[in-house]
């Protein structure tokens, strides 16, 4: 192990090693709900300005500054986040970051390459606001962008270190401490843990997972067969498969098994300016097939990344219980 | 519903506001005249009164509080709308405690200041 | 990039120095809008209830947003702050329980009726609508008619028109405005909204079919359209705040409803409120109407006399047809003294004009409305003010019954001086209206006179008694007035604002003029010129003060979120564990991080002091700079101003270093003296060995800046984002001064909250240590906020001396205000 991440995982390690609390665990889990919020706020504002672009807006020069400032703040804000869940990528992702800074100040000052715009778009950009606009939507997500990376690319890239960061570190040693944790569902092959009450203290009588007071999870588990385990009574004598971690509207759920690569996350509170569902998994897994209509899928070599954004109350739940049928039923 | 078209004002020192607005907001038959210098705007205004002015907060020669209240001395009817680029409370408090109708935030639709001039057309006509 | 073992050292050092950094960037960034997220919900409680879901989700965030800094604050020491979990952790259980408490029911009546069989409940009726019924269903017939537009009807309009909102922001900082101009400004503004408002059809008919099921036993009625406020009528009564509407046509009642409901932002109304400290949401209005008195006459009856509580007797007093100009005061009234009891008489008659006749009512009337008010005070239970009218057919009508207000008397106004000073009165006589000693600088206030002018602590001498009077009982040592009613509204309020005040003082009161200072013995009723009795100042003052000075607020959720109990750093409670609210959290985690990064016995450091260079300068101030993106060339090591490249220092510096300022060497010697000053003015104790180069320290990038100032027994901080953009800038400033007391230190910081709210800031003042912040303004704004700041860390260091008074707080803030520097030297 190098020194570097001897230092970063030293360091990790006085968190979440100390004891191994399920408090730890769930400080990380909200840590990383806290880098998907961040996420979202930059896909939002990304799609924010290619509404503007498009539309008949009156907007000024200061809001495309603002725009591009608000970017590089959430993009700081994800790195952040992403460092404090993957301390082994740090560097690699700082030095990423820096790079865009850099890329922001230049379109600011003017200093930006003229980057292949004009020849696509159909709107006359005779306003210096509105050249600036397409300027930074190249840089934000522009297509065929060969010489440096966009945003989102870097985005994307920050998403994969942070999956590759927190599964190895959770999957064996969590099992050990849920299972001294009394969260083990009664109904279903999943361990559930409520993020707050548990970071507090173990609970004291068991809970089901259809029960429990977390609005994703129950549209997650409407149709859902009962019972995953092959016994068909609540006894499971195998081990959990699924790890469900909640608040009243937040779910992440992670697989166990070890032939599936899967995870989701989701905020569901009704609020669609901040709901979202992201899920992640391994290459051979079929998500064109598990999930609704209105996601975006995106594949990498390290695996697959999935969002939906566009969310009203109703979609989402629709969007869950299909999920869920795919995934339990 | 008889319905008389609203003279309409748009005051902005940014060519592009009273460019886009014009066309956009006299699609519905109000008459607009659009300004880009605020005393001339004002010598216009004490001319002949408008029904609604639409004025930017921050312009370089005469800003959009003072416009508000020397429009509001001459016409205490009319209503006047806020054009903010930076939506902070402080300026909205003072705007509206000043007598503005409502203040609407850079970037916007002309469709959503539509909006809200209605809401001021059924205020003026009630 | 290679990847040479030196190189990968170097990096990995640099890297660990980079993330130390982003995670204190991190900490503080969610603070500084954590202070945001509390000052908004501080004035949303003022309009919501704690279980609205408006509510709560700032709430959840804000815990969130806690965890989270604590995770970051305990990256940044080892893990040195782990108890920090447990408190949040615990808080947020706390809110949860809160949140799930059992909700009212949502639909209520907007209108209820005054003959309903059922009592009317206060919460929506309000006080005085509430008391209407009663008597109306314990004496049939004694009552007109009439109904209630209920608070929930109140609510409905304020939700239909999105006026909470607008109100809410007009509202804002209202408490400490002292700029007369832009109070009336806004409370004409809101009342304005108000009487526009849509009202909807519900309303509207609910108000339309009883009016008109009532127009028909009594047909074309003049209608009477009063307020009946929630808290109205209880201990503190809202006497003469609110509007009533008088002969109101059927079809104008419900722009005479809007009226009244506007009254209810009246500049007396608003200030009531501020002064009493009373939310907003909790003071819904109902408004109440009933069908005019053809009055023959009317007036107001107290069922016990204020001025002797043990003599049984009661005061009636009464004016031919309406009351509403004699309860103004702008009508003199008729006082009969009636005895209680079953068999009343009347006692003494007091005429309003010696000669005048009282023909519009006869003895045996007032012994007859002497007898239902002695039952009504046997139903109610305690001593009423009621209003009264006798009809054009002799019936009696009661209009309104509230409780009366009980006074304290001020035993010691009873005492003998201790000195004998012989001096007579200058005046004797009058009617005690609330009683005390009190002594302060004669103030004669005319009818054209501006309230504003009035000074704090002053005895004023009026001609007339008027209501908007009221909006200066806070502030004045006593009240006296020559003419004027006993009864009525001003005299009401003057016991409720416990100033003590004599009525009736009479024509000769002009002796008075050209006093300096009055003496004033409202039990006794004597007035004298000069200083009489020793102490007696101190007691007004503080009196005055206990209404200025901010009452603590309290409920579950300002005790779990929004109260600070951890005020003093220095203090050796100021641990994680004493943390009660998240405000605590916030304010510890804050302290935490920055003196983590001067790593005080902290391994650290010396990473920190490797890198920091010294700053060079003609004033007398020590700096250290530690620079994290190279904003000062890499190869100085000691640097001027000038070639530090970071805008928001910059722009501190132009105001620290602004010529007009002045350094006296007292300051210069302080400096120089720096590290036993140090060790006095920081930390508790156990922090570990301090260096001798600690001093202070300002941590810069070329868009940010954190300054840390500790001089003499001070502490400043300025943290500060700017940059081309808006929506990340910020600039947070928290001054916490020491200093030789406590009223100097309060001083310092109420100067502070002064002149910081006038320039723009956001202000949250607690006790001593003042926070400040000014977020989200383009880059010109920002630089010039932190020039202004940069001033007035400066000037605060002379302060001390200076304010030596309460008014000399208000004299430099204008002095500041104005750049008159060289009042500071």
């Amino acid at each position: 192990m190098s020194i570097l991440n001897k230092l970063k995982l030293d360091k990790l390690k006085k968190i979440t090693h100390r004891e191994p609390e399920i408090r730890d665990f769930c400080i990380q889990t909200i840590r990383f709900k806290k880098f998907l919020e961040n996420a979202r706020a930059m896909l939002d504002l990304i799609e924010d300005g290619r509404e503007k672009a498009l539309g008949e807006y009156i907007f000024d020069r200061h809001y495309v500054v603002s725009l591009i400032d608000s970017v590089i703040e959430r993009l700081g804000m994800m790195v952040y986040d992403a460092c404090v869940l993957a301390p082994q990528s740090g560097v690699e992702l700082y030095a990423g970051y820096d790079r865009h800074k850099l890329a922001a100040a230049n379109l600011i000052s003017g200093k930006s390459p003229a980057g292949k715009t004009g020849a696509s778009e159909t709107v006359t950009l005779t306003e210096p606001e509105y050249q600036l606009l397409s300027d930074a939507l190249f840089w934000l997500n522009g297509k065929d962008r060969a010489d440096a990376e966009t945003v989102m690319a870097f985005m994307k890239q920050v998403f994969f270190h942070v999956i590759q960061g927190i599964e190895p570190t959770d999957a064996a040693k969590n099992r050990l401490l849920f299972d001294t944790s009394n969260v083990k569902a009664t109904d279903m092959n999943f361990y559930i843990i409520d993020l707050w009450k548990d970071a507090l203290a173990p609970p004291e009588k068991k809970r089901t997972a259809r029960g429990f007071n977390c609005v994703p999870l129950k549209h997650l588990l409407m149709d859902a067969d009962c019972g995953e385990s092959k016994t068909g009574t609540g006894n499971s004598s195998s081990d959990p498969d699924w790890v469900a971690a909640v608040t009243e509207y937040q779910l992440s759920l992670n697989s166990l098994k070890p032939d599936l690569e899967f995870r989701l996350e989701t905020l569901a509170s009704g609020d669609a300016q901040s709901d979202f569902i992201f899920i992640f998994a391994g290459k051979s897994t079929n998500l064109d097939s598990l999930l609704p209509a209105g996601f975006h899928i995106e594949k990498a070599h390290y695996g697959q990344l999935a969002w939906d954004l566009d969310l009203s109350a109703k979609t989402i739940e629709d969007s869950l219980m299909n999920i869920g049928r795919g995934l339990f039923g | 519903m008889s319905e008389q078209p609203l003279k309409i004002m748009v005051i902005d020192d940014e060519n592009i506001v009273g460019k886009r607005l014009k066309p956009a907001l006299e699609k519905t038959g109000d008459m607009v005249e659009a300004f880009e210098d605020g005393e001339k705007a004002l010598a216009r205004f004490n001319e002949e009164p408008f029904d609604i002015v639409v004025t930017d907060i921050r312009m370089d020669k005469i800003d959009g509080i003072e416009i508000l209240e020397k429009v509001l001395a001459i016409s205490g009817r009319t209503k006047v709308i806020i054009i903010t680029g930076y939506a902070t409370i402080e300026i909205a408090r003072e705007a509206l405690s000043k007598g503005a109708f409502e203040f609407i935030a850079k970037p916007f639709k002309p469709s959503d200041l539509r909006m809200i001039i209605e809401r001021a057309s059924k205020e003026l006509r009630s | 990039m290679s990847m040479h073992p030196e190189n990968t050292a170097g990096l990995e050092k640099d890297f660990h120095f980079r993330f130390r950094y982003e995670t204190l960037r991190s900490l503080l960034d969610k603070n500084g809008s954590a202070l945001q997220i509390l000052s908004d919900l501080e004035a949303d409680l003022n309009h919501m209830r704690h279980y609205d879901r408006r509510i709560k989700r700032p709430i959840q965030r804000l815990i969130t947003e806690s965890l989270l800094m604590a995770q970051e604050l305990n990256l940044m020491t080892g893990d040195r702050y782990s108890d920090l979990y447990r408190v949040i952790l615990e808080i947020r259980d706390k809110t949860d329980q809160l949140f799930s408490a059992k909700q009212p029911d949502a639909q209520q009546p907007f209108i209820l009726k005054l003959d309903s069989a059922t009592s009317l409940d206060p919460a929506l009726a309000g006080g005085k609508a509430a008391g209407v019924w009663r008597l109306g269903n314990r004496f049939k017939g004694l009552v007109p008619p009439g109904f209630v537009i209920t608070t929930a009807a109140y609510n409905r309009i304020i939700e239909d028109n999105d006026l909470h909102n607008r109100i809410r922001i007009l509202l804002k900082n209202l408490d400490v405005t002292e700029d007369q101009a832009q109070f009336t400004s806004r409370t004409k503004t809101i009342r304005r909204m108000i009487r526009e408002a849509s009202v909807s059809e519900e309303i509207k008919n609910a108000i339309k079919e009883q009016a008109a099921f009532i127009d028909q036993a009594f047909p074309g009625s003049l209608w009477a359209v009063r307020s009946s406020a929630v808290a109205e009528d209880d201990r503190l009564s809202f006497a003469g705040q609110f509007d009533s509407e008088l002969q109101i046509q059927t079809e104008n009642l419900v722009s005479a409803y809007l009226q009244v409901l506007a009254s209810r932002f009246s500049d007396r109304a608003v200030k009531y409120r501020i002064h009493h400290h009373f939310l907003e949401v909790d003071t819904p209005m109902a408004v109440l109407f009933m069908p005019m008195v053809d009055a023959a006459a009317a007036g107001v009856a107290y069922t016990s006399d204020n001025k002797d509580r043990d003599a049984d007797t009661m005061v009636i007093s009464a004016v031919s047809g309406l009351a509403n100009r004699m309860v103004k005061g702008e009508v003199q009234a008729d006082t009969f003294l009636v005895s209680k009891g079953a068999s009343p008489k009347i006692i003494r008659m007091i005429p309003a004009e010696t000669g005048k006749p009282t023909d519009y009512i006869t003895n045996e009337k007032i012994l007859e409305i002497a007898k239902i008010a002695g039952r009504a005070v046997d139903e109610f239970g305690y001593e009423l003010d009621i209003e009264w009218a006798v009809d054009k057919k002799g019936q009696v009508q009661f209009l309104q019954a509230r409780q009366l207000n009980v006074i304290a008397s001020d035993e010691a106004a009873l005492f003998k001086p201790s000195q004998k000073i012989e001096s007579p009165p200058m005046i004797e006589g009058g009617v005690t209206i609330f009683p005390g000693r009190a002594e302060g600088p004669l103030k004669f206030l005319g009818p054209a006179d501006k309230l504003s002018s009035v000074p704090d602590g002053a005895i004023v001498v009026v001609e007339q008694p008027r209501p908007e009077l009221a909006s200066i009982l806070p502030k004045i040592a006593a009240l006296l007035v020559m003419e004027g009613n006993p009864v009525g509204h001003l005299a009401t309020l003057v016991r409720e604002f416990s100033v003590p005040c004599i009525f009736k003082i009479g024509q000769n009161a002009k002796i008075l003029l050209g006093k300096n200072i009055l003496s004033v013995n409202a039990t006794k009723r004597t007035i004298y010129a000069g200083i009489r009795w020793p102490g007696i100042r101190e007691r007004v003052l503080a009196r005055i003060n206990r209404g200025n000075r901010q009452k603590k607020k309290s409920g579950p959720l300002y005790d779990l979120v929004l109260g600070l109990n951890l005020l003093d750093p220095d203090a050796p409670s100021f641990k994680a564990k004493s943390c009660k609210s998240v405000h605590d959290t916030l304010r510890f985690m804050h302290e935490m991080s920055v003196r983590s990064m001067f790593g005080f016995g902290d391994k650290q450091s010396h990473l920190w002091n490797k890198k920091s260079k010294e700053l060079v300068t003609g004033l007398p101030v020590k700096f250290q700079i530690i620079d994290l993106d190279q904003s000062v060339p890499e190869n100085m090591k000691k640097v001027a101003p000038e070639n530090v490249g970071s805008i928001p220092f910059q722009a501190l510096w132009q105001g620290v270093s602004d010529k007009r300022l002045f350094w006296p060497d007292r300051w210069e010697k302080e400096m120089r003296g720096m590290p036993s000053d140090f060790k006095e003015s920081v930390l508790g104790g156990d922090k570990g060995p301090r260096r001798a180069k600690d001093n202070n320290y300002a941590i810069i990038a070329k868009d940010y800046m954190n300054l840390n100032a500790r001089f003499a027994y001070h502490y400043a901080m300025v943290d500060a984002m700017v940059g081309p953009g808006t929506e990340h800038n910020h600039v947070h400033f928290r001054f916490r001064g020491g200093g030789a007391s406590d009223e100097n230190r309060n001083r310092r910081a109420l100067f502070l909250e002064r002149v910081l709210r006038e320039s723009g800031f956001g202000v949250d003042r607690n006790g001593d240590l003042v926070t400040a912040w000014y977020r989200r303004y383009p880059q010109k704004d920002s630089e010039n906020a932190l020039g202004f700041l940069g001033r007035l860390i400066v000037c605060a260091r002379q302060l001390d001396a200076m304010l030596k008074t309460d008014t000399a707080i208000k004299l430099y803030a204008e002095y500041f205000l104005k750049e008159q520097f060289d009042m500071f030297a």
